[in-house]
């Protein structure tokens, strides 16, 4: 199948499983990803590996979009009001999976450093499939500036353990790959990827709130806004930076230096459906359902261990920054999602250090399928339950407003 | 400026002081080297066939597989006596001789490996073209027509030299290509082969093949250093060179086309446009203008029939009637004579910086008659500037057979000689 026809297939495809699922009361992002598990490789094979890495570029676009609307919630004015707790809750709730994955990992007799690897990256929560949730309901209210603002954090904090990490481990020479890593290089990606990143996502937030007081039109506003985003993500791939970061900062300083923030977000909100929708198939597509069966009892240590963390973290995270009854009780399930991130920092481990063996990549992307399809469920019963759905409104939804 | 819009400002410096810096003083990473060896490999396909060589004649190395390999196109080439150089047998029956004839020696004999000479007749011959075909009468099969590749030969890919042992030692050797250059050896087809086969003056005669046997080209002398023909050129110049028209241009030095307007007569008449001085149709005093109407008795319709009827091979010289304004003229007009007979030995020659000088003219020759001298520089022979190897090859034993014009110097003044047939 050539690109156009899988792209053409993925849409229709996407839209059918998407009506299909209301009718069991499952958010769309979930019939979105089932139909790509269905139609990729793993089962009917409909679209194949090629397709999906010829397509990986529309991943690219439409998580950066997703990034990009998450980072608004960083506005001066609101983040004052909700950082300090946000910030509370999230360090708590990864402080708590890091540690009891770690443990569970150890007791199964893995070796140390990937019992801490396996904790990092169980510390991540889904952006993607928890924020195309809250836009499907057109969620508003104190929970979700909380979870979103709690994502946005999350995602921050376990990139940095991550590159931290893999840092120490490749300096104290532990994987196997000691050799040739200077000090220097080491320290220098860990702050190439979130300084350089920053930097770099500033300086084009600059240029979109600059330009977008000059642009009017819906279609114009949309050029700038996916010219921006590109441009991002394509001088963070250029110069070896972190596409998240870069993103999250990108959304971050347009919030704060646009006055037309809330423009911006309609007109993305309006256009980037299909992006999703890609997105999420492509992401189904490349779970394999094979996985499932290899998981073992290290997998299903990984799936409990992680979700206690995140029940309990939030939990005790909620009581120590003394936060609403309803962000206590709900919260947890509502961060239940892994992936994106998660995704990425497994195969650049397996990438960079192939010896690792392949049981942590299995382990942490059967996981991930279970998550992927457990997560925006649990977060669709908590936003009708915290009773933050609207109705849709036709005229331009504002998630983030 | 507000104190906001300080901060900002400050703060975009600094990110592009972070990213610049960053930048430069990022850690050299182990690049991948960007310049890699050519790839020299032999292709899968290449291999699978030398496999196949082997597995059928348990070879021990590659140069015996080169020489099987060798010994299967071995019947594809044959040799043309009394030229001492090799032929193609071309897919359609016929032979090509990969050299510059200026004239036709009768009869020609080919031989093939160790198989019967055959007798041939009947060659396309086009003054200009460095090479020359003839129609065989292939009886029985020993005689295979070539496999002709029908690609150049990619950058990098195996290439064989096979030279028939029928005339010197059987010589087979491989190498690597690495591309054609255009070379200086006449208007056209020679190319200088870029290889690592060695090439000398031994290779000239020889083919240059594929490892699927596919013949790329033929090896020729160009003033004495070895060229190559590319087959695939040789292929389109043969398809050019048998065109009618071409034909008739090269046989009687006339140009005929088809003109339907320009006639009174509603019907389509054939009109001499060219005619070549000192060629058959001039001395048969036919002028470019006139109309052609019959051909050997037969009046002509069409430009088919004018075609067929000038290049049929039965009758030696054709009578033609011809209409000028009103009046109708007949005229014998007898085909440039391509059977050579030795005409007394080419004259002496030296080369110079300008040209060739002609240091002694045998008696009773062919240059004696055309009018040449001993001491006279010859400029220009058959419209390309005169080097001493065209010369000789021009001025061959076999008798010039047709026109060919010859600049000279002769001390004083520029004269043109016409050698005549």
């Amino acid at each position: 199948m050539n690109e156009l026809s899988s792209i053409a297939l993925i849409l229709l495809l996407s839209l059918l499983a998407g009506h299909l699922v209301k009718f069991i009361r499952v958010p769309e992002v979930t019939g979105y990803i089932l139909a790509g598990i269905a139609v990729g490789p793993s089962v009917l094979g409909w679209i194949n590996e090629q397709n999906l890495s010829s397509l990986s570029i529309f991943s690219e676009v439409a998580l950066a979009l997703i990034l990009f609307s998450i980072g608004s919630i960083f506005e001066f004015r609101r983040f004052r009001q909700i950082g300090k707790m946000i910030v509370i809750i999230t360090f708590t709730e990864s402080a708590l999976v890091l540690a009891l994955v770690f443990a569970a990992a150890l007791l199964l007799g893995q070796k140390w450093e990937i019992a801490l690897l396996l904790g990092v990256v169980a510390m991540e929560t889904g952006a993607a499939s928890t924020l195309m949730v809250l836009r499907e309901y057109n969620a508003d209210g104190p929970l979700t500036q909380v979870i979103t603002g709690a994502i946005a954090i999350n995602n921050l904090v376990c990139l940095s353990c991550f590159l931290l990490l893999t840092s120490g481990l490749q300096l104290a020479g532990r994987m196997g790959m000691g050799n040739g890593a200077s000090f220097y290089s080491t320290a220098y990606t860990v702050l190439w990827q979130l300084i350089g990143s920053a930097a770099l996502g500033y300086l084009v937030g600059l240029l979109l709130a600059a330009w977008s007081t000059n642009v009017k039109e819906h279609g114009e506003t949309l050029i700038l806004l996916i010219g921006c985003v590109l441009l991002c993500v394509g001088l963070a791939v250029y110069f070896n930076l972190s596409t998240l970061v870069v993103s999250l900062v990108l959304g971050a300083t347009t919030a704060n230096l646009s006055a037309h923030t809330g423009r911006l977000s309609m007109v993305q909100s309006r256009t980037d459906p299909p992006f999703y929708a890609v997105f999420f198939v492509i992401a189904g597509a490349h779970l394999q359902l094979g996985l499932l069966k290899a998981l073992g009892l290290l997998g299903l240590a990984y799936i409990i261990a992680r979700a206690v963390g995140k029940f309990v973290g939030t939990r005790l995270g909620s009581r120590a920054a003394h936060t609403s009854t309803l962000v206590r009780s709900q919260l947890g399930p509502a961060v239940l999602a892994h992936a994106g991130l998660a995704i990425g920092l497994v195969l650049s481990l397996s990438r960079r250090f192939p010896q690792l063996g392949s049981e942590l990549t299995t382990v942490v992307l059967g996981g991930i399928l279970v998550y992927e399809v457990i997560g925006p469920i649990s977060v669709r019963r908590v936003i009708l339950r915290a009773g933050e759905s609207h109705a849709r409104v036709d005229q331009g939804m504002e998630v983030l407003e | 400026m507000q104190p906001r819009h300080r901060y900002i400002a400050l703060l975009a410096v600094i990110s592009v002081l972070i990213l610049v810096l960053g930048f430069i003083f990022r850690p050299a990473a182990p690049a991948p080297s960007k310049k890699r060896a050519p790839d020299l490999t032999v292709t899968r396909a290449e291999l699978e066939n030398l496999r196949e060589l082997v597995r059928r004649n348990s070879l021990r190395n590659v140069a015996a597989d080169f020489t099987t390999l060798a010994s299967q196109v071995f019947a594809e080439i044959a040799t043309i006596r009394p030229w001492g150089t090799y032929a193609v047998v071309m897919p359609d029956r016929t032979l090509t001789a990969a050299k510059p004839i200026d004239a036709v020696p009768q009869p020609i004999t080919v031989t093939s490996g160790g198989s019967q000479p055959y007798a041939t007749t009947n060659l396309l011959w086009v003054p200009g073209l460095p090479f020359a075909t003839a129609r065989v009468n292939l009886s029985n099969n020993d005689l295979s027509p070539s496999q002709f590749a029908r690609s150049a030969p990619a950058q990098g890919s195996w290439l064989v030299l096979v030279s028939d042992g029928t005339t010197g030692p059987t010589l087979v050797s491989p190498g690597v290509f690495g591309g054609m250059a255009g070379v200086d050896c006449g208007p056209f087809l020679h190319r200088q082969l870029e290889t690592t086969i060695p090439m000398n003056a031994g290779s000239i005669g020889a083919g240059v093949f594929d490892l699927f046997g596919g013949l790329q080209g033929v090896v020729v002398g160009c003033e004495e250093s070895p060229a190559v023909i590319p087959i695939l050129e040789m292929q389109q110049a043969i398809a050019l060179a048998s065109a009618p028209s071409v034909a008739i241009l090269a046989r009687y030095g006339m140009r005929i086309a088809a003109s339907s307007a320009a006639t009174r007569s509603a019907k389509s008449s054939i009109l001499v446009t060219e005619v070549w001085t000192g060629w058959p149709a001039d001395l048969a005093g036919i002028n470019p203008g006139d109309t052609l109407v019959a051909v050997d008795g037969k009046t002509l319709s069409q430009m088919q029939d004018a075609t067929a009827a000038l290049t049929a091979t039965a009758p030696a010289a054709h009578q033609l009637q011809l209409r000028r304004t009103t009046r109708i003229s007949r005229v014998t007009l007898t085909p440039v004579d391509l059977t050579g007979t030795a005409a007394g030995p080419p004259p002496a020659i030296r080369a110079e910086p300008s040209g060739v000088r002609i240091t002694q003219v045998a008696h009773g020759s062919s240059a004696e008659a055309a009018g040449l001298r001993s001491g006279d520089l010859i400029l220009q022979i058959d419209g390309l500037p005169a080097t001493s190897g065209r010369v000789q090859r021009l001025l061959s034993p076999y008798r010039v057979s047709r026109p060919m014009a010859v600049q000279l110097w002769r001390p004083g003044r520029r004269l043109l000689v016409w050698m005549q047939p």
